[in-house]
């Protein structure tokens, strides 16, 4: 029997390769001589290989798409612009970790932590560029069990605990839902590759059942209404690294898989894709409006942002040209690193501020640019990102999508997502009027001290929100 | 050419004010940690925030030279320089790029902001030492610098504007840096109000330009669309008008020019900086740069001239009755603005820029030297409690006499160069020669008079104050040393253009506004008779004006102290400025206030009404929809079973 | 023979499967499951794909009803303590039963049922080939899984607090 691997094949094996790698390394040293900061190091290796190992993929993809093992897996330039940003993102949450999550309760969790870090990130990379059903399923399995289990680390917090727990449950029954789909797919249509999805969307009612319960599953990784309920809870509850590479990572990777899994104008049109948008962006703000959390904010926020790609899904279901499509599926991945570098960003330095104030209550954030501002001016120009405000990668983002929608007739649905985008300012300035306008309360004394090598990484995704706001095409350099 | 390294030049500034403010942050912090908040900043931080940011100025003049002399090397008809940075927004016909480009007009602007620029931080470091927000004054300054460096270089109008509003808002900062003052905040907040009204003028304009023209932002466009009569006479006139009107309020000019005066409530050295030397001149080059457009759009050059000269006159005579020396020498601002918009007006685009490059050069000189007066004098304004300083502050003393010089016009100095060719081609242009020459000239002797009171009563006679509690000292060597440098360029300026004999700054610009030039004035017809006669009537206003003012007021500064104290008469009406604050606050600001109060009821009662409704429902409503986040897992799986239903449902229902 | 038993098969799954769902009792509830997919295995059988049978029962009743465990101990359910039901849960119930009924309809609807797919029964090599060639990427993927659900699996099953780990202080 012959592997037959090809060329093309190892190029893009080589990222899951160094992840996997270092995953296992880190589980060998562990075994033999456990050492936190070596298991750190060396999944932070395995990470920069993995995103270095990215590069001539994206070389290779310029002019064409690539595939590899018999049609598996399937690369174009957004999804490796998005691996990188999910690798990034796996990175920074190691670091803003390091201080915090690792080494709670005698830092026994490090080699789990670092382990299931690697992982996840090795599903995430999967999703994205699962181009199989199998594919997809491992991927999106294979990013969520680790992340089951890291959102649960906090072991003596019963809110990790309680968050872990749901997610899992309603994880489970998601990808009951995806098997189940693809199951059905695969029936009516004798083919798991994507083309699938549009055979079936055309074919019998068998096939549209099946690729209706693979939506379904999608929205609820995505987290679009009314499958997000879980979002609050669980990004409240995860510790706030975690919550960092959920917002980003896993964000990312299930917004192109729904990119590349989702029935396309035939069978789910503009208008009803631009409706399930609306509902989304409009529970998402409403919901966040009135939290007294300011992480639980910033998690229903992201539920709002979800409304706004899933605009972009109601362009993408109204082109009509192939060129026009792939655009729009430029605009997505523009959108997503913008907001992933954003809510990094915004999380990480919340993360930071928790720290000294003991939590995520706005009330006990209260003026803590006085005492904070470096950390305070990051997390402002976050909220303006994920707010949209002009010169931020996040107002382009918004900008492009809507231009997208207007440019394929959706002018009514544009008007509805722009007034509800001002909307949710509302919230967002709420936050900045908290940080920096109000009197902060006495402080009691804490043992807290500045963790600079965090604070320095977090300005790696705010600066790069500037730079891509006012600098678009920086990102595909 | 494509030069990308261009964009170091507003980058260094730039980054001088990212490591300012973060300087600003620690020090703020250790104030804080110390629980004294007024304590100076300290000596580190302040040392090295002074020559951060002298020397991200002074770093980016020396790329301007490099860059200059690119562009020299270039031939006559090539010389641009760009460096596009990328596309920043391309959406429909609007292609907005990130783009910088040299031409000699520019150029010329590029090295008098770095290089003034730089003299002025340099002396910032003495005249500010001690100040509590040191590191926050650098910090500003520097961003200062590089908007007005984005203003200059912009290819784009709408980059332009953005640094238009750039050095407004630095502008604001620095009026109002002594912000506790509530006078001083005052202050900054008229010079940010009335310059909205321009820029609203502004705004307009360049949206009629975008759709008047062809569609374009770009400078070299509209100029090259106006050659080629792409615009409609009337919308060029209108939107020639609304540009100007932004011109009238950033450089200062009747009807908008009251913010300028109350602008002197900032550090001595911003005056310089910003309501002297470069920003207030943005307007003028604005014009000169969208020359062609000007040239084209009919009624708008003489409207010009007509407000130029205007105000040359209006704020000299308000200059010569002023007690305080830093007001003397805003109203004398003013008043040279409005002699480089006369020359704009009657086509004279060369003279405009020459004498907007010596006022640079003399009037920051003046600025900077009343600086080391104030300084030497511990804050006192009123020369009239001045007198006799000449021996006690040699070195500022030697340098003003200079600045004055240039400034009354004195044969010889820059000023005088300037200034006449600006007179000159007055006299012979086309939009009533005479008159615009007459209003001129009577501008220049009341400059001459009032330069000659300054000097009189802030340097010769008696001393008017109590040398025993008033420890006079000549200011340290950072503040001295840009005083003599600009002392050499005020002379030296004037090699820039001497009549009959050279006048390289003519040939330098000439490719830019050459072709503007040509199409308002004509052909050029050599009139050296007149020029000489005028060379001579000009000199003679200045010498014996300046002499006149010197004379009167050091013969008997206590007689007009006290006229000046009881100020009667002409005197009440000059010393108060015509009263055109309580004019504009009777016909502009109490019908504004009345409607204010109008609006505001009508705003309690009904916008917010309506706006609190809408709030309060959306609050409610979030709290109910809040309630869907029950928090238990099983509830959260019946929404997800409800959704996948109507989805299921829905899909099926699609596709029969 | 074969048709009986096929049928009878199919309702002891049924059955045990309703009993899942109705057990109060977290271990019962488990236990039927094994006797579910007991019968499942009994219905591949008859099918002809004997390997699959013997797949579904090492693989489902020995594998992944461990994970099910695991998260009864986290749930740390006592036998004696029986589920709590509410009304509105059995909306839940309600609707997948809809959601079930649907696919009954959509499934009579579709003629690709019976078209398009009726394999014979692989010969285990054809099965093995096809894993190591084109399915070789998922395959391996695979792995990555199991072992990250063991890391997880032995993270979440430690007893919180104190320290097991010495050689991290």
């Amino acid at each position: 029997m012959e592997l037959g691997l090809t060329a093309n094949d190892w190029l893009l094996a080589a990222p899951f390769l160094w992840l996997a790698g270092a995953g296992v390394l880190v589980l060998i040293w562990d075994a033999v001589r456990p050492q936190p900061l070596a298991e750190g190091i060396v999944s932070w290796i395995g990470l920069g290989l993995a995103a270095v190992a990215c590069l001539p993929i994206l070389e290779a993809v310029r002019t064409e798409p690539v595939e590899a093992f018999s049609g598996m897996l399937s690369v174009n330039v957004p999804v490796i612009v998005l691996a990188i940003l999910c690798l990034g993102a796996a990175a920074f949450c190691g670091i803003v970790a390091w201080r915090s999550l690792l080494p709670y309760e005698g830092g026994r969790h490090t080699t789990a932590f670092w382990t299931l870090l690697l992982f996840s990130t090795f599903g995430m990379v999967l999703t994205l560029w699962a181009n199989h059903m199998a594919t997809l399923f491992l991927g999106v399995e294979c990013l969520s069990l680790p992340l089951y289990v890291l959102v649960a680390l906090r072991r003596d917090q019963s809110d990790s605990i309680e968050a872990g727990l749901k997610y899992f449950l309603l994880g489970a029954f998601a990808s009951g839902f995806m098997a189940f789909g693809m199951a059905m797919v695969y029936a009516a249509t004798g083919d798991m590759s994507p083309a699938a999805i549009s055979a079936a969307a055309e074919g019998s009612s068998l096939g549209v059942f099946g690729v209706a319960l693979l939506l379904i599953a999608l929205l609820f990784k995505v987290a679009a209404v009314p499958f997000h309920l879980w979002v609050a809870d669980v990004y409240q509850g995860a510790p706030t690294p975690v919550t960092a590479l959920m917002a980003t990572g896993t964000k990312a990777a299930t917004v192109a898989a729904l990119l590349r899994w989702a029935p396309g104008g035939e069978l789910m049109g503009p208008q009803s894709w631009a409706m399930l948008g609306c509902l989304t962006l409009l529970i998402g703000n409403l919901t966040a409006l009135n939290q007294s959390n300011l992480k639980r904010m910033l998690a229903l926020s992201g539920v709002a942002h979800v409304g706004i790609l899933l605009f972009a899904f109601a362009a993408r279901a109204a082109a009509e040209t192939a060129e026009a499509t792939s655009q729009i599926g430029d605009t997505l991945g523009y959108y997503l690193v913008a907001y992933g570098l954003a809510a990094t960003a915004a999380f990480g330095a919340l993360e930071l501020l928790e720290r000294r104030v003991g939590h995520s209550e706005s009330a006990s954030l209260q003026g803590i640019a006085r005492r904070q501002p470096l950390l305070a001016g990051v997390l402002c120009i976050a909220l303006l990102s994920l707010a949209g405000f002009p010169l931020t990668a996040g107002f382009l983002a918004k900008y492009f999508v809507f231009v997208e929608m207007i440019r394929h007739g959706l002018s009514s649905w544009a008007v509805i997502g722009i007034l509800l985008t001002l909307f949710g300012f509302a919230y967002y300035l709420k936050a900045l009027v908290t940080l920096f306008m109000q009197e902060p309360p006495e402080e009691r004394p804490s043992l807290w001290r500045p963790d600079w090598v965090a604070t320095m990484a977090l300005l790696v995704p705010t600066v790069l929100s500037v730079v891509f706001g006012v600098w678009p095409k920086a990102i595909q350099l | 050419m494509e030069t990308p390294w261009l964009w170091l030049i507003p980058l260094l500034p730039f980054l001088g004010t990212l490591l300012n403010a973060l300087l600003h942050a620690g020090v703020l912090r250790r104030r804080q940690q110390e629980r004294d908040l007024m304590a100076p900043a300290v000596a580190v931080p302040e040392r090295l925030a002074g020559w951060i940011g002298t020397g991200a100025v002074a770093l980016s003049f020396l790329v301007a030279v490099a860059a200059f002399l690119r562009l020299k090397a270039l031939p006559v008809d090539e010389r641009v320089l760009t460096a596009t940075l990328a596309p920043w927004i391309q959406a429909g016909s609007l292609d907005l790029s990130w783009t910088l480009s040299i031409d000699p007009l520019n150029a010329a602007m590029m090295l008098v902001v770095t290089g003034v620029g730089a003299l002025i931080h340099l002396y910032s470091i003495g005249y500010m030492h001690g100040d509590k927000g040191f590191c926050k004054y650098f910090s500003y300054l520097n961003l200062f610098v590089g908007m007005m460096l984005m203003l200059i270089l912009s290819e784009s109008l709408l980059g332009l504007f953005l640094g238009w509003e750039g050095v407004g808002l630095c502008s604001y900062l620095l009026i109002g840096f002594w912000y506790e003052d509530g006078e001083k905040a005052d202050a900054a907040r008229k010079a940010f109000i009335v310059n909205r009204i321009g820029d609203f003028g502004f705004l307009i304009g360049m949206f009629l330009l975008y759709w008047g023209g062809g569609g374009s932002l770009n400078m070299s466009d509209i100029n090259a669309a106006a050659s080629q009569g792409a615009f409609s006479e009337g919308l060029a006139t209108l939107a020639g008008l609304c540009l100007f009107l932004g011109c009238c309020g950033k450089s200062a000019q009747i009807p908008l020019y009251v913010w300028l005066p109350d602008a002197m409530a900032g550090p001595t050295p911003v005056s310089a900086l910003i309501h002297a030397a470069t920003m207030v001149t943005s307007g003028i080059y604005l014009v000169a740069r969208l020359g062609d457009f000007f040239a084209f759009a009919p009624g708008v050059l003489p409207v010009i001239a007509c407000v130029g000269a205007a105000t040359a006159l209006f704020a000299a005579t308000i200059g010569i009755a002023q007690r305080d020396i830093k007001k003397v020498l805003a109203y004398s601002t003013v008043s040279q603005l409005g002699y480089m918009f006369l020359g704009l007006g009657v086509g004279a685009f060369t003279g405009a820029v020459f004498h907007l490059i010596t006022h640079a050069f003399f009037k920051a000189l003046l600025f900077l030297g009343a600086g080391s007066v104030i300084h030497a004098m511990h804050h006192q304004q009123d020369m009239f409690k001045m007198g006799g300083l000449r021996d006690r502050i040699p070195i500022t003393y030697k340098t003003m006499l200079i600045g004055a010089f240039a400034l009354a016009g004195v044969p010889l100095f820059s000023g005088f160069f300037s200034k006449d060719l600006i007179l000159f081609e007055t006299a012979t242009g086309h939009t009533s020669p005479w008159l615009l020459w007459l209003v001129g000239a009577g501008g220049a002797a009341l400059t001459a008079t009032y330069t000659g009171r300054l000097l009189a009563l802030t340097f010769y006679g008696e001393a008017r104050f109590d040398p025993q509690k008033t420890k006079v000292h000549e200011s340290p060597r950072t503040m001295t040393l840009p005083l003599m440098v600009l002392a050499v360029l005020s002379i030296a300026g004037g090699l820039l253009g001497i009549p009959f004999i050279m006048h390289p700054l003519a040939d330098w610009l000439d490719p830019v506004v050459g072709q503007a030039t040509l199409e308002v004035r004509g052909e050029h017809h050599p009139a050296h008779g007149l020029e000489i006669a005028l060379l001579l009537v000009g000199s003679a206003i200045a010498i014996g004006f300046l002499s006149f003012g010197l004379r009167h007021y050091r013969r008997s500064p206590e007689e007009q102290r006290s006229r000046a104290d009881q100020a009667t008469g002409l005197l009440r009406w000059l010393a108060n400025a015509w009263f055109v604050d309580a004019l504009y606050a009777l016909l502009v600001t109490t019908p504004l206030k009345i409607l204010a109060i109008l609006s505001a009821t009508v705003d309690v009662f009904f916008v917010d009404g309506t706006v609190n409704w809408v709030a309060r429902r959306s609050r409610a409503t979030g709290n109910d929809v809040r309630r869907m986040q029950s928090g238990g897992a099983n509830d959260y799986a019946l929404w997800f079973s409800l959704g996948a239903v109507v989805i299921v449902v829905g899909l099926l229902a699609g596709t029969r | 023979m074969a048709t009986a038993l096929f049928y009878l098969f199919g309702a002891g799954a049924l059955f045990s499967a309703a009993n899942v769902v109705f057990r109060r009792q977290a271990v019962p509830a488990a236990i039927w499951l094994v006797t579910c997919f007991f019968f499942l295995a009994g219905e591949f059988l008859l099918l002809g794909f004997p390997f699959l049978a013997a797949i579904q029962i090492m693989v489902y009743v020995g594998a992944i009803m461990v994970l099910f465990l695991f998260v009864i101990m986290l749930l740390d359910l006592q036998a004696h303590q029986p589920i709590q039901s509410q009304f509105r849960h059995s909306i839940g119930g309600a609707l997948a039963l809809v959601l079930v009924a649907l696919a009954f309809v959509a499934a009579s609807g579709g003629q690709a049922l019976e078209a398009e797919n009726q394999p014979a029964a692989p010969e285990i090599s054809a099965l093995v080939e096809a894993l190591f060639t084109r399915y070789l990427l998922p395959f391996e993927v695979t792995s990555v899984v199991l072992v990250a659900a063991i890391v997880g699996a032995l993270t979440l099953g430690r007893s919180p607090g104190g320290s097991d780990h010495p050689a991290k202080s």
